[in-house]
């Protein structure tokens, strides 16, 4: 397969002027400025293929935002080495942002005072669209972005959601074969991050567009993505697709069992039990220790038992618990 | 409502924005530079274009210089924000303000009194001093001059401030405040004499300036320092800077009258 | 040819961005023509009594000081975005810069083309550069024109490599605003006179560490000859127009080396 990014052993440090104290400091540190380093990332590698869909999650201050700067050219890696597009994405710079595009959901790059319009136009002449493609492409765009309401609209009178969509365009115009995406849904209503997620699975599923994605918000992974990488201070903690994280890491069952009356229930190697109102147990195990059959059958066996529910762990509860406590 | 009048509340604004002050340290020291700086080309200009002789038109060369370090001097400590009111009526909270039980105006001058306070105190004395020892800057003509400038000079603020504050009101007309008060600057550095003594200005001029309030800033003050008003006339140039506060006082008035109005109408 | 069509439509861009607030740019113009005005004025006045400084007639003085205004006018109309990088580094909008196939300085400088401040500061300085140029006693022959076109470029250069390095600074510095306050607008103070008048440590301060004397007074020398001329060596008249364009071109490698310092934002 096409290998679009292929990066090695990303490290990224900043460093941090430390303010100084007092006036001495202040005079010190003109002529000696004291500095300290911080690690954004620390190890991060992974190759990423043509037509791929990879979703970044990670807490925050991660580092997602850092390696996607550093994807895009924006910040040089302190270590480390980045090959996207066949070139070096500092080195060859102009050629190489040509072909990208992103999208950053805190920054927009819209002018703000003025009609949309005009920063597409603006666009238009930085990237030398043809004026037929560029035509063409923003027809499409006003149609599925729903953009005709306020493209004519200077920007500081958009809301949120309208300026969201706005700046994916103004970001794709010229038809980059590689998209970034950096917490595109942040902030935005249900409805809103619904078209955002559609807009982005057609460019990728229809246009053939590789697309990179960062969010906090896991359906925006489960419904564009089929590859997600976790980042975690700096580190890669996971890199695989959305379904394998479920069968790795979500294997934690729970099974909701409410008695006819009052039960004690002898202890289960592998499986802990919490007691709730209304002569409920919850029994909490992992799935490949102990079988869900089993545990059902000893049960209705020893007891009178009105109900039986069972639920698996969302994804957003797997994420939660490799936050807190890692892999 | 009643705004009841209490020293002590406008008191702690001032002293709030004194003790703010003290925080950058760093930036008094390059403050402190800056008006070093243009002291020491604006005196060695004029001793260059004395270029050794002992008076000009009556005027000697220390009189020039006592007044560019007064004058000068004391407009980089007078930093008035003719942009406040601009700010607050643009992010709607002038409303708020109106709110208070304490008078918005004297507010403004009591916070602008604290800042000032520190620049004389860190730029303005600390510069007298340095030119003083470098340079031929004069000692006041005696001590009832001196006393008189204290008074002339505390007038000649109000005069300054009266000014600003009629700035400061048109924004409730005017959405660029910062064009305003540049104008009003070049007027103040052109007609005041800090930079060019009055005494230097063609005479055409020089007599339009005392139709102005500008000359009743620094230059009056400086005049009676160097006793060249005598202590006797001080009468005439302390009502002539009364009259000028009072005149724009009801201006600035007015303005801030009609204002408010405008932004009770408005609904803030 | 392309840059130039992009150039323009970037002016009509921020022309019209301005427009929006329409007497709000007519009044700034105009109150930055007044705050440049009120310089003049003040020599005017003070020569129209003591006829010269050191040697130096009114209108040479007000030739002096034009250069300072016209390189600044121009200066501004290209410049602005490299006057006011520090809060573009520090808010991280470089990063869109980075994120264009077009050269970082020329995006820089034709996004904030400034026509409106650029007729505040130039005009005047353009009025007085023309004005005082045919008072003295200059004959404006063709190596004359030349020599005056290439060093008010220079002039300009010269301001641009000092504003080029405080904005190379400011991809490791937070801040740069003080040390420009000091490099630059201090400096700018006294460089409105001949720099004969001053000390010799001041001397080198405009010749050597921040050199205003060759924005306007070793230009002014070369067509006024005037005899406080002879302290500086003469050379310094011929090379000046070329100082700009090799401080410029340091800048621009200086500016290279440090854009990998660049640390975006933390979000
Ligand atoms: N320009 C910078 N200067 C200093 N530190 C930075 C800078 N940018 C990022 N950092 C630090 O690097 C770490 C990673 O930041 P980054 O923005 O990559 O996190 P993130 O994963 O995108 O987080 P979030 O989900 O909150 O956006 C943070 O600790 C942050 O404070
Ligand atoms: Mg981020």
């Amino acid at each position: 397969m096409d290998t679009v990014i292929e990066c090695s052993a990303l490290k990224k440090e900043f460093k941090i002027n430390k303010r100084p104290k007092g006036f001495l400091g202040h005079m010190a540190n003109l002529i000696v400025p004291k500095f300290e380093y911080k690690q954004a990332v620390s190890d991060i590698s992974f190759r990423i293929n043509r037509g791929d869909a990879v979703g970044f999650i990670g807490a925050n201050g991660a580092g997602k935002s850092t390696t996607i700067k550093m994807l895009t050219g924006i910040l040089a890696p302190t270590e480390g080495s980045i090959t996207a597009l066949g070139v070096h994405p500092q080195k060859d710079r102009k050629q190489y942002v040509a072909k990208i595009g992103a999208v950053f959901g805190q920054k927009s790059q819209l002018s703000w005072d003025l009609p949309v319009l005009d920063s597409f136009y603006l666009l238009q002449k930085i990237y030398q669209i043809p004026d037929q493609q560029f035509n063409q492409t923003l027809e499409q765009f006003t149609d599925i972005l729903d953009m005709s309401g306020f493209i004519e609209q200077p920007v500081r009178q958009l809301s949120l959601g309208q300026r969201m969509r706005a700046d994916i365009a103004a970001s794709l115009l010229h038809k980059p074969e590689l998209v970034f995406f950096d917490e595109p849904t942040i902030g935005l209503d249900v409805v809103a991050k619904e078209k955002i997620r559609e807009f982005v699975r057609y460019l990728n599923r229809e246009m053939q567009v590789t697309v990179i994605f960062t969010t906090h918000d896991m359906q925006d992974i489960e419904q564009v993505c089929q590859r997600l990488i976790i980042i975690d201070k700096g580190r890669k903690l996971y890199d695989g697709t959305v379904e394998g994280i479920k069968s790795t890491f979500g294997n934690e069952k729970k099974l909701i069992v409410q008695f006819e009356s009052p039960a004690c229930v002898y202890s289960i190697p592998g499986v802990s039990q919490k007691l709730k109102p209304n002569h409920v147990i919850e029994f909490s195990f992992s799935s490949d220790q102990v079988a869900v059959k089993d545990l059902v059958q000893a049960l209705l066996a020893e007891h009178a038992v009105l109900d039986i529910s069972i639920t698996e762990q969302g994804i957003e509860q797997i994420i939660r618990e490799i936050y807190e406590k890692g892999i | 409502m009643k705004k009841e009048f209490n020293f002590s509340v406008y008191l702690m604004y001032t002293k709030t924005i004194f003790l703010s002050k003290l925080v950058y340290k760093f930036d008094y020291v390059l403050g402190l530079l800056n008006t070093c700086i243009q002291l020491f080309i604006a005196c060695l200009i004029w001793q260059t274009l004395y270029g050794g002789n002992a008076s000009v038109e009556g005027i000697s060369l220390p009189m020039v210089i006592t007044t560019i370090v007064i004058g000068q001097g004391l407009s980089n400590a007078y930093f008035i924000n003719d942009q406040a009111v601009s700010k607050l009526i643009k992010d709607g909270s002038i409303s708020f303000t109106l709110l208070k039980p304490v008078s918005f105006r004297l507010q403004l001058l009591a916070e602008a009194l604290g800042e000032i306070t520190f620049r004389i105190l860190s730029n303005f004395l600390p510069a007298v001093i340095i030119f003083s020892l470098a340079t031929d800057v004069l000692p006041p003509a005696g001590v009832l001059p001196f006393l008189l400038f204290l008074i002339s000079i505390s007038l000649g603020f109000g005069v300054l401030w009266m000014l600003s504050s009629i700035v400061q009101f048109l924004s409730f007309w005017v959405m660029n405040v910062w064009s305003l008060s540049t104008i009003k600057n070049v007027l103040i550095t052109v007609l005041s004499g800090a930079v060019i003594p009055i005494w230097f200005l063609p005479e055409k001029i020089a007599s339009f300036v005392s139709y102005t309030p500008f000359g009743a800033i620094y230059f009056i003050p400086t005049r009676l320092y160097l006793g060249d008003i005598p202590p006797a006339e001080a009468g005439i140039y302390f009502t002539q800077q009364l009259l000028w506060i009072i005149a724009m006082l009801g201006i600035s008035h007015l303005l801030w009258s009609m204002g408010k109005q405008r932004i009770v109408v408005q609904g803030g | 040819m392309e840059w130039l069509s992009l150039f323009k439509h970037y002016s009509v861009l921020t022309i019209k961005e301005r427009f929006q607030y329409k007497l709000n740019a007519i009044l700034v113009s105009l109150a930055v023509f007044l705050r440049e005005g009120a310089t003049i004025a003040v020599i005017y006045f003070m020569l129209l009594r003591f006829g010269s400084i050191n040697g130096w007639e009114m209108y040479e003085l007000l030739f002096l000081y034009s250069y300072i205004f016209f390189t600044y006018g121009l200066f501004i109309l290209f410049f602005t975005g490299l006057r006011d990088f520090e809060g573009l580094v520090r808010i991280g909008s470089f990063d869109r810069y980075l994120l264009r196939p077009r050269g970082l300085i020329f995006q820089i400088i034709v996004a904030k083309v400034d026509w409106f401040a650029a007729i505040g500061h130039g005009s005047l300085g353009l009025l007085l550069f023309l004005y005082s140029a045919f008072q003295v006693n200059v004959s404006w022959s063709a190596i004359n024109i030349t020599y005056c076109a290439l060093a008010i470029i220079g002039g300009v250069l010269i301001q641009a490599a000092i504003f080029l390095l405080m904005a190379s600074l400011s991809f490791t510095f937070i801040s740069v605003s003080n040390l420009r306050q000091i490099l630059y607008w201090n400096t700018r103070k006294f460089a409105g006179y001949p720099i004969s008048i001053f000390h010799a440590s001041i001397k080198i301060l405009l010749i050597y560490i921040v050199p205003f004397a060759f924005v306007n007074y070793f230009p002014s020398q070369f067509l006024l000859h005037k005899t406080d001329m002879a302290e500086f060596p003469a050379l310094y008249m011929y090379i000046a127009p070329a100082v700009g364009f090799a401080l410029f071109g340091l800048a621009m490698l200086y500016w290279r080396y440090s854009l990998q310092f660049y640390k975006s934002t933390g979000n």
